[in-house]
């Protein structure tokens, strides 16, 4: 389990796309790159947490070693991301950021990797 | 300092963190309510037609509904969800677990809920058609047996089909209620630091979601770390019992803190004024001088065309009049305010939040009403739950008396002022958030105002007068 302290800088790369598909296709790419899907976080924002009747904005989430930052930021972008920044400034221009693991797909919050069953039994005995 | 700084964290005190972590919570409550609920389902298929006379009418309609609406959702948020008989069931099958959870794959289809169907317009939809039959409802016992009984399978159906509490969620009429109203309580469930919850990740982390062998992953589909209110939390303390790092909180808060929070939707906001109108015209139909109101409402034989006109009646207010006059005071606002860039109905969804303080405060106060006028009939169902003429603790024979029927005014009026001064309070701070100008805000505030003190003063009248 990968646990960072809160008090260093957080290693996490937050993107924005206009349409789902391109999450969809960053989120593929990024576990191709051997990042976990539970160090992922997806969600649905409008533009601002206050942006009533503004344009809706999808947003990923990666946490990531230091080390591959680059990486991936440099893969956020090659998906077309409309913009790609650290935790602070994302959360400072959309009012949330995605938390990595977690899929808030619009009200629905679900793991975005396994389930404890799963993670338990992988077979998943039916 | 913030809201939340002022917030008291209830598991700081060991024996309520003891108790609410503890595995058998909340199973321990869930049993006793579940025996109840069988009773009553029992007692309203084979019991009496006398509504007064039958347990299932008494039990569901004076003594779990006066307490859902007085004491539990004003104060507990959505704390009876957590002990829910109608979902339990069909939970513990999903499971296949009761208290522990298991390492086989849950009994489902697992799908997700449809996207089309999400948010709250079918549960709205629930409820208008619910408070339609509401009068039906709460007379004929064998109607609430038989609705209850359809409810709970109902819910094991979705259970069987959907991911965790998609029934909770998106369908059951009374966690409309209560998820609407649970915004004004006292008392909410969130992670201690959130910052805490976004690095916490990894295969094993993130357990108040996944669940854990600690617990069950949040059934309601919510996440601790990002949840800023309590419309989906159903309090089971699941994310207690899993979270590893001690990063729940059960807090005290101001009364109404979740309306202050500036993420409004066109579907919670009609939800409120299906509640609030739902309020003033059941207070209308039972408390009212207008008997032939009460028959048309109850479908006494004969009376199809004149209930078809009350359903008229009350689905149009419910659905078009009570929006229709929210939405004329919003553009009034918006002409006072001469805020041209906010659109009316940003500030019709907006301000449609200040129907929840009032609307529960007129719930509350209607609730009393009848609470008090009925509550001398639980005695007699005790002792006689299906009105086969049984005396099992000798109470069968007491009398039906209101009971101080001459206190309920003093009890009804402030409860309703208190409602309107946070439903005008709550006015301006949204006028404040919709529109930068102070002066343009102050004054935007006047046509809302004017609205609620109208509908508080025919409550007033309703019941007072």
């Amino acid at each position: 389990m990968l646990v960072v302290q809160p008090r260093r800088k957080l290693p996490i790369v937050v993107a924005a796309f206009a349409d789902h598909e391109q999450v969809d296709a960053a989120v593929a790419r990024l576990e191709a790159l051997k990042v976990r899907r539970d160090l992922i976080g997806v969600c649905t924002s409008v533009n601002g947490r206050n942006g009533h009747g503004r344009e809706r904005v999808h947003l990923l989430s990666v946490l990531a070693p230091s080390r591959l930052n680059g990486d991936v930021e440099r893969l956020l972008v090659r998906c077309n991301a409309l913009s790609v920044g650290s935790a602070a400034e994302m959360r400072a221009a959309f009012g949330v950021i995605p938390h990595p693991g977690v899929l808030e797909d619009r009200d629905m919050k679900l793991p975005m990797g396994s389930d404890y069953w799963e993670l338990s039994n992988p077979g998943g005995e039916v | 300092m913030d809201g939340r700084s002022r917030n008291v964290n209830v598991l700081r005190w060991q024996p309520v963190r003891t108790v609410l972590s503890h595995r058998l919570f909340p199973f321990i409550v869930v049993l006793p309510v579940l025996f109840v609920f069988v009773l009553v389902i029992l007692t309203g298929l084979f019991g009496t037609p006398v509504g007064s006379a039958n347990f299932s009418i008494v039990f569901a309609w004076i003594v779990w509904w006066g307490a859902l609406i007085v004491i539990l959702v004003p104060f507990g948020a959505r704390a009876w969800c957590a002990v829910c008989p109608v979902a339990a069931v069909g939970e513990w099958v999903q499971r296949r677990a009761i208290l522990i959870p298991g390492r086989r794959r849950p009994l489902t289809l697992g799908l997700e809920w449809p996207e089309a169907i999400r948010g709250l317009w079918l549960q709205n939809s629930v409820l208008v058609v619910m408070a339609v039959f509401s009068a039906v409802i709460l007379t004929r016992p064998f109607v609430t047996g038989a609705l209850l009984l359809a409810l709970t399978l109902l819910a094991l159906c979705l259970y069987l089909v959907f991911k965790r509490r998609a029934f909770c969620r998106y369908v059951c009429p009374v966690g409309g209620f209560v998820g609407q109203y649970s915004a004004a309580a006292p008392l909410e469930v969130r992670a201690v630091d959130p910052e805490l919850c976004l690095v916490h990740c990894g295969p094993a982390a993130k357990e108040c979601i996944k669940g854990s062998a600690a617990g069950f992953g949040c059934p309601w589909m919510e996440y601790p770390g990002t949840m800023d209110r309590n419309a989906s939390c159903g309090m089971c303390m699941e994310c207690l019992k899993t979270c590893p790092k001690g990063n729940i909180a059960l807090s005290l808060r101001p009364f109404g803190a979740d309306l202050a929070v500036p993420r409004r939707h066109a579907d919670e906001a009609y939800r409120a004024l299906i509640l609030l109108t739902s309020a003033l015209l059941y207070t209308a139909i039972m408390a009212g001088p207008w008997g032939w109101m009460r028959s048309w409402a109850n479908l006494g034989s004969g009376q199809l065309p004149a209930f078809m006109g009350y359903a008229g009646l009350l689905t149009v207010s419910m659905l078009v009049l009570a929006p229709g006059a929210f939405f004329a005071v919003s553009w009034l606002a918006k002409a006072l305010s001469r805020a041209r860039d906010v659109p009316a109905r940003r500030l019709f969804v907006a301000f449609a939040y200040t129907a929840v303080p009032l609307g529960l405060a007129a719930w509350v106060a209607f609730s009393l009403d009848f609470l008090f006028a009925n509550a001398s009939d639980i005695l007699p169902v005790l002792s006689d739950p299906f009105g086969w003429g049984w005396n099992l603790f000798g109470t069968a024979g007491y009398a039906w008396r209101p009971y101080v029927p001459q206190v309920l005014p003093y009890i009804q009026v402030p409860i309703l002022t208190v409602g309107l001064a946070m439903s005008v309070r709550l006015a301006h701070q949204i006028s404040s958030e919709c529109i930068g100008d102070a002066a343009g805000a102050r004054r935007s505030v006047i046509p809302i105002a004017g609205l609620l003190a109208l509908i508080t003063v025919i409550l007033l009248w309703l019941f007072i007068g």
